[in-house]
């Protein structure tokens, strides 16, 4: 696959996540949370000028996130090591 | 700690009423000396400090300030008018000036400097907050005012600073005497913030957000979505101590629950900004500066009211806060999530209405006229095009801003309204301590003010009166011409 097409997914993954936190019904506030940490990782993608693709919406977050990083792996060769490990430290708070 | 207007208030009505106390002891014993000169030497630069407050929060529309005639009678005297009223005024002013006076003006000081930068009182629940801060600083004018008079007594060559003084004590006495429970109000609320506190990083957040929200190059869909983030979770922040608050019993019940229904519909209302529509893009780059912020407020929220991947329960929020205080910050929060959401809407109505600056996933454009080759084209390889003007994913984002303002404005309207003092103690004389607050009693001895114009008749005003006419009869015969 294309690396660049791979990063596009990855963050289009990311936006879904984000849509599927800021959704949730949770009276605990920590999907709130998770939801922001998702829009840093965003910006993240955006500094590194990635555009992002559209991709399937029927994904819940933590299924999204777990896209989002295959989508790295996929891209491996031009992934920045900061986006990877954001991405990770997200998927580690969001499967708490 | 952070240092509020309220805070500062609760001391300064404390001093205030152990002056009156004190007088009142050394009245009965008879031995004022030269307390009155020292009291009469501080009024200038308490009536000063009081008239900064009172000019700190303009009101608008202008015309319901009915402060007009304590304003001027506090201006005169702050520019001296005590002093050159006495005939011995040189002997007044050598005499040091009296130090717990002198307090009440370093603190009534204090409380104007608080209330720099606040925006002028437009709405009901604003007027109705500023009227109360008023009359809590037009409150100790009142009571200083009362208490020096008998100082000045039997001497002579005090007679017109006793006047002045008279007419300071009948203008105030209006709104000395609003009751306490009506007096609470968001300016209390207003504090000095100290760094790393929850209040700091709130106010951090509002300035770093509203100026890349206003900013017509800076402004990127990362800055617009994270607004959005963070004002859901200071939303839902504030609606949890509102009710943790509620359930501990130390608000109105009823105002709590009606501000804590209100937050939650404003949290609803901030959730689709934050999701943001995957088929709309608007390119930029972040700003440092915004992060941190909001990085930072995430941090101190974190830090101080959750507990795991869950809220504190009340309980321990009330152990590890002053509940008063900490609902306080969050009613200075909403208020900045409220300036946000102004920010937020004004940049999204720039951007929905104009032209090049928001993206649309070319295979989204639903307007016939804009589906031409480039578009097919790029909708083809999963391409974005520039938003025609009209676009309903526009139009939703737009709408969607202008719902969170509304509710969000709601909203803290109705946390305003939680603002509530303590009830405490009583007391007699012509002031009453009642939650905190000194209140004046209505007295019926009311001297004369000695600037009362009595106006009369105008010379040929009888001349000019006409019999009035009296409707379905004849008409009584005219003058004669």
């Amino acid at each position: 696959m294309d690396e660049l097409l791979a990063l596009g997914l990855a963050l289009g993954h990311v936006r879904s996540a984000v849509v599927a936190f800021v959704a949730a019904e949770d009276p605990s506030g920590e999907s709130l949370f998770l939801a922001a940490e998702c829009l840093d990782l965003e910006g993240l993608f955006g500094d590194f000028g990635v555009v992002p693709q559209q991709v399937d919406p029927g994904l819940d977050a933590i299924a999204s996130l777990d896209a989002a990083s295959n989508g790295l792996i996929a891209a491996r060769q031009v992934v920045p090591l900061a986006l990877w490990a954001a991405l990770q430290a997200v998927r580690a708070r969001a499967a708490r | 700690m952070t240092t509020t207007v309220g805070m500062l208030l609760d001391d300064v009505h404390t001093r205030a009423w152990d002056l009156c106390a004190e007088l009142e002891d050394r009245r009965a014993e008879n031995r004022y000396g030269e307390r009155g000169l020292e009291v009469l030497a501080v009024w200038p630069r308490l009536a000063t400090a009081a008239l900064r407050v009172l000019d700190a929060v303009p009101l608008e529309p202008a015309w319901l300030d009915d402060m007009g005639s304590v304003r001027l009678v506090l201006g005169e005297v702050g520019r001296g008018v005590l002093e050159a009223t006495a005939d011995n005024g040189s002997a007044a002013a050598s005499l040091k000036p009296d130090p717990a006076v002198g307090e009440l003006a370093l603190r009534l000081g204090l409380i104007a400097d608080l209330l720099v930068g606040e925006k002028p009182a437009r709405t009901d629940v604003d007027r109705a907050a500023l009227e109360g801060l008023q009359a809590n600083v037009v409150s100790i004018v009142h009571a200083v005012a009362t208490v020096s008079l008998p100082l000045l007594q039997d001497r002579d060559h005090l007679q017109a600073p006793r006047s002045v003084l008279a007419a300071v004590k009948a203008r105030t006495e209006r709104f000395a005497m609003i009751p306490a429970e009506r007096r609470s109000g968001r300016y209390e609320d207003v504090g000095a913030v100290t760094s790393k506190s929850l209040d700091a990083a709130i106010s951090t957040w509002v300035h770093a957000t509203v100026d890349i929200l206003s900013s017509r190059r800076g402004v990127s869909q990362a800055a617009l979505q994270v607004a959005a983030g963070d004002a859901l979770i200071l939303t839902a922040t504030a609606g949890t101590v509102c009710a943790a608050a509620r359930r501990l019993g130390l608000v109105d019940a009823d105002r709590a629950a009606v501000a804590t229904s209100a937050l939650g519909a404003a949290h609803a209302a901030w959730r689709r900004p934050a999701a943001w529509p995957e088929t709309v893009r608007l390119e930029g780059v972040r700003d440092p500066e915004h992060v941190h912020a909001s990085r930072q407020l995430r941090k101190l929220v974190t830090d101080n009211l959750r507990q795991g991947r869950d809220w504190l329960p009340p309980e321990r929020m009330a152990d590890r806060f002053d509940m008063g205080l900490l609902l306080g910050t969050m009613r200075r929060g909403v208020h900045g999530v409220g300036n946000v959401a102004l920010a937020h809407f004004q940049a999204l109505d720039t951007l929905v209405r104009g032209r090049g600056r928001l993206w649309i996933a070319a295979s989204a454009v639903t307007q016939a006229a804009y589906r031409g080759p480039t578009t097919i084209e790029a909708a083809l390889r999963h391409g974005w095009v520039q938003m025609p003007l009209g676009e309903p994913a526009g139009r939703a984002l737009h709408a969607d801003a202008k719902h969170a303002l509304d509710m969000t404005t709601m909203a803290l309207a109705a946390l305003d309204r939680t603002a509530a003092s303590v009830t405490t103690r009583q007391s007699d004389g012509g002031l009453r301590w009642d939650r905190a607050r000194i209140v004046a009693v209505e007295t019926t001895d009311q001297p004369v003010l000695f600037e009362t114009v009595r106006s009369s008749p105008l010379a040929g005003f009888r001349a000019e009166q006409r019999n009035p006419i009296q409707l379905g009869g004849r008409p009584a015969p005219g003058p004669r011409r």
